[in-house]
C-alpha cells in the first residue's frame, strides 16, 4: 500500500526582488530536495529553527504552494490528478499557529465549521448544522459556542474552534502548523491531548510542525529534524530523543531547557552562531559552520541524507561510509 | 534579610477602564537579594509583566499604582519625582524586553544607542562613551565590535539584537536587572546562549535579576528563587529546587505536571478551565474553579498568604495549618 503522501524531492524557491529599483533579484531555497512520507495514522513531525523551511514544506503538503521541483503524492497519485485536485479538502486540513488571525472574526464559529462543508457541497443545511454540533462536541466545546464569534472565546477555545473545522470534511491528513505555540502551558497540555484523542478516535495522519522538541517527541510516532531547508535527521521519535545520530539533532535537544532543577547542566556549552542567511547558504554541509564537529572536508562535500539503520536517516559526513 | 536589595509591599496597579477596574497585580510582596535571580512566572495575563512595569515606574495610563511600596536600597521608588526615577532607571535598574527590534531606535546606530545611557548617567564625553559600548559589545559576544558600533538595528538578527540589549543593560554595572522575557522571541540554541552569556555578565557585575518568564524550563535551569503569579497574585513563592520537587499550589503543581517531556507519550495532565478574565474574578481563591484538590473553604473565602518554616510561602488554604504566619 502507498503511503498517505509522499514528499519526493520536493524543493521551493522564492525570487525576492531587491534594490533601490526592485531591479536585483535573488533565489533562495525555503525547501531543498526533501523526501517524506506520512503513513495513515501516524504522525511524522517536524522540528527546526525559524527559517528551516518546516511550515513552506507543510503548505506545499497542503496543497497552498506549488513546489518549484519535486512532487507530493496523495495516496499515489499526483496532485494534478483530478481525483486528488478536486477532492484535496476531503484528504488534508491544515491547522495554524495563531487562532486569532486564521478564524473570521466577523462571521459566528459555526459557520466558519460548517464553511469546508458548503464549499464542498457536503449535505443540506440541517445536515451541516448537525454536523457543526457534532464536531463542537467532539473537540470539547458546547453547542451554544456555535452562535458565538471568535472574540468571545479564549486561545485554547479558538484553537478548538480551528481543530474543528479542520475536521469538518473528515480529512485522512491533519497538517498542524505549530499548533500549540500560541497558547499557554496550562491550554496547551489541553490542545495537545485533544490532537492525541482525536487521533485514536478517528484514525487521523497529522503532519506536526513545531520549534518544540519536547511538544514533537510527545506527540510524533517519527520526527523530522530540518536545518536550513532540508533534513537532517529523520527517524522514529524514541531514536531521535535517545540516540540522536545528527549534531544537529544533539545541540537541539541540549537547548531545550529542561523543567527540572536536578537536571541542571551548568557546563552544557550552546551552539556558537546564528544560522545563516538562505540567500547564502554555506558550502559543504550547510550546518558545518556551527557543527562542534565538524571536519575539514564538512565544508567541502555536501553530505547526503543516508539510511543508517532500518528506519534512521542521517545527513551527516561521519555517519557516510 | 541585610542584603536585600528590592523588596516590593503589597503592590497594587489596577487599569481603570470603561469595561471595569482590572487589578492586574494585586498585592504582591517579593524581595530580591543582592546578587539573586528571581523568576517571577506566569501564563498571560497573570500580571508579570505589569509587575516588573510597576517597580521601573514605568506604568502608563489608564493603569496606576494604587498601593504599595518599592524599596529598592532603602528609597521607596513609588515616591520619587519623574526626574529622580530617571537618575535610577537605566543606570540602578535597567531593563530588558522580549522584541528588541521595538526597544532599539531604528533610526540609530547601535553604539550611540549604547554610549546614550553612559553619556547621561556617567558625564562621559562621546569619544569615551563609545569606546567603553566597543568594550561591552565584545564582552556580549559580538565580533567586530567597532564594526557594529556603527550598524542599525535592522543589519543585526534577532540574537544579535538581544545581545546589543543585554550590552546597553549591563554596561552601568546596575544592581537590579529587569528581564521580561529576554528569549522568548528567539529559537532554542539562541536562547541558549543569551541566557548563559546574561547570567555569566550579571555574576560578574554583582547585578541581581528579575526574570520574568512564562518557560519553566527556563526558571528550573537558571533561577535561585520562583514566584508563581496567578491572576495578579503570587500563588507560591519559594526556591526552585523545592519548588520543582515538591510544590505546594496545586497551580505549580499543575503547571509542572502539564508540560511535555521529550521521550515522554504518557498522556499529560492538563489543567481544566482557562485563566479567569481579572474583571471577572471568582469568590474565594482565584484559582478554585481548576482546582483538582477545592474544598468547601476555597470557594468562600480566599486564601492569604502563608509562610511556612521553610521559608517557603503559598497562596492555599491546603498550607493554613503548617503556616508560621500570614501574610498579606
Amino acid at each position: 500500500m502507498s503511503a498517505l503522501i509522499a514528499v519526493q524531492g520536493l524543493s521551493r524557491r522564492y525570487v525576492v526582488r531587491g534594490g533601490v529599483l526592485g531591479t536585483s533579484r535573488r533565489t533562495v531555497t525555503a525547501v531543498d530536495g526533501v523526501d517524506l512520507a506520512v503513513n495513515r495514522g501516524e504522525t511524522v513531525g517536524l522540528v527546526g529553527e525559524s527559517g528551516c523551511g518546516k511550515s513552506t514544506l507543510a503548505r506545499c503538503v497542503a496543497g497552498l504552494e506549488r513546489p518549484s521541483a519535486g512532487r507530493v503524492l496523495y495516496d499515489g497519485r499526483e496532485m494534478d490528478d483530478p481525483r486528488v485536485r478536486d477532492n484535496l479538502p476531503r484528504l488534508i486540513q491544515m491547522v495554524f499557529q495563531d487562532p486569532f488571525s486564521s478564524l473570521n472574526p466577523r462571521r459566528s464559529v459555526g459557520f466558519s465549521v460548517a464553511e469546508g462543508l458548503w464549499a464542498m457541497g457536503m449535505g443540506d443545511r440541517a445536515a451541516r448544522r448537525e454536523r457543526v454540533m457534532e464536531l463542537l462536541d467532539q473537540v470539547g466545546l458546547l453547542p451554544e459556542h456555535a452562535d458565538r464569534y471568535p472574540h468571545q472565546f479564549s486561545g485554547g477555545q479558538r484553537q478548538r474552534v480551528a481543530i474543528a473545522r479542520a475536521l469538518a470534511t473528515n480529512p485522512s491528513l491533519v497538517v498542524c502548523d505549530e499548533p500549540v505555540s500560541a497558547l499557554d502551558v496550562s491550554v496547551q497540555a489541553q490542545v495537545i491531548n485533544l490532537l492525541c484523542d482525536l487521533k485514536a478516535r478517528l484514525g487521523l495522519a497529522y503532519l506536526f510542525i513545531s520549534h518544540d522538541l519536547a511538544v514533537v517527541g510527545h506527540i510524533s510516532d517519527r520526527t523530522a529534524v530540518m536545518y536550513l531547508g532540508r533534513i537532517m535527521e529523520l527517524a522514529p521519535t524514541d531514536t531521535i530523543m535517545d540516540n540522536p545520530a545528527h549534531p544537529y539533532t544533539r545541540a537541539l535537544l541540549a537547548a531545550a531547557p529542561i523543567p527540572d532543577p536536578a537536571r541542571r547542566q551548568a557546563a552544557r556549552t550552546p551552539l556558537a552562531g546564528d544560522a545563516p542567511s538562505l540567500f547564502s547558504p554555506p558550502p559543504g554541509c550547510v550546518f558545518h559552520p556551527r557543527c562542534p564537529e565538524a571536519m575539514p572536508e564538512c565544508a567541502v562535500s555536501s553530505p547526503k541524507l543516508l539510511e543508517t539503520s532500518p528506519g534512521h536517516f542521517v545527513r551527516c559526513l561521519k555517519e557516510t561510509p | 534579610m541585610p542584603d536585600t536589595l528590592l523588596s516590593t509591599f503589597d503592590v497594587r496597579t489596577a487599569f481603570h477602564t470603561a469595561e471595569g477596574t482590572a487589578v492586574a497585580v494585586d498585592g504582591v510582596s517579593l524581595s530580591v537579594a543582592r546578587g539573586e535571580t528571581l523568576a517571577v512566572v506566569g501564563e498571560s495575563g497573570c500580571g508579570k509583566t505589569v509587575l516588573g512595569l510597576s517597580i521601573l515606574g514605568l506604568v502608563q495610563p489608564p493603569g496606576r499604582i494604587d498601593a504599595g511600596r518599592v524599596l529598592f536600597d532603602g528609597t521607596d521608588l513609588l515616591t520619587l519625582s519623574p526626574e529622580a526615577m530617571r537618575r535610577v532607571r537605566g543606570n540602578r535598574i535597567s531593563m530588558i524586553f522580549q522584541e528588541p527590534m521595538t526597544s532599539l531606535n531604528p533610526v540609530l546606530r547601535v553604539g550611540e544607542q549604547i554610549a546614550e545611557a553612559i553619556r547621561l548617567h556617567r558625564g562621559k564625553s562621546r569619544r569615551e562613551a563609545l569606546a567603553q559600548a566597543g568594550n561591552m559589545l565584545s564582552l556580549v559576544g559580538i565580533s567586530d565590535p567597532d564594526r557594529r558600533l556603527a550598524s542599525f538595528p535592522h543589519e543585526l538578527s534577532g540574537g544579535m539584537r538581544q545581545r546589543v540589549m543585554i550590552a546597553m543593560a549591563l554596561c552601568l554595572s546596575p544592581d537590579l536587572l529587569i528581564a521580561d522575557e529576554p528569549t522568548t522571541a528567539l529559537d532554542v540554541t539562541i536562547q541558549k546562549q543569551i541566557l548563559a552569556l546574561m547570567l555569566d555578565l550579571a555574576a560578574a557585575k554583582g547585578t541581581a535579576i528579575l526574570l520574568i518568564t512564562h518557560n519553566l524550563g527556563v526558571v528550573a535551569e537558571t533561577c535561585d528563587n520562583a514566584a508563581i503569579m496567578y491572576s495578579g497574585q503570587v500563588a507560591e513563592y519559594g526556591d526552585v529546587a523545592s519548588l520543582f520537587a515538591n510544590p505546594l499550589h496545586p497551580y505549580t503543581a499543575g503547571l509542572i505536571r502539564s508540560l511535555p517531556r521529550p521521550g515522554d507519550k504518557t498522556r499529560l495532565e492538563a489543567i481544566p478551565g482557562t485563566v479567569p478574565s481579572l474583571t471577572r474574578l471568582p469568590r474565594g481563591c482565584r484559582f478554585h474553579p481548576r482546582c483538582p484538590r477545592v474544598f468547601d473553604r476555597c470557594r468562600t473565602d480566599a486564601p492569604p498568604f502563608f509562610r511556612l518554616e521553610s521559608g517557603r510561602c503559598a497562596r492555599c488554604w491546603l498550607h493554613a495549618e503548617a503556616a508560621l504566619e500570614t501574610l498579606p
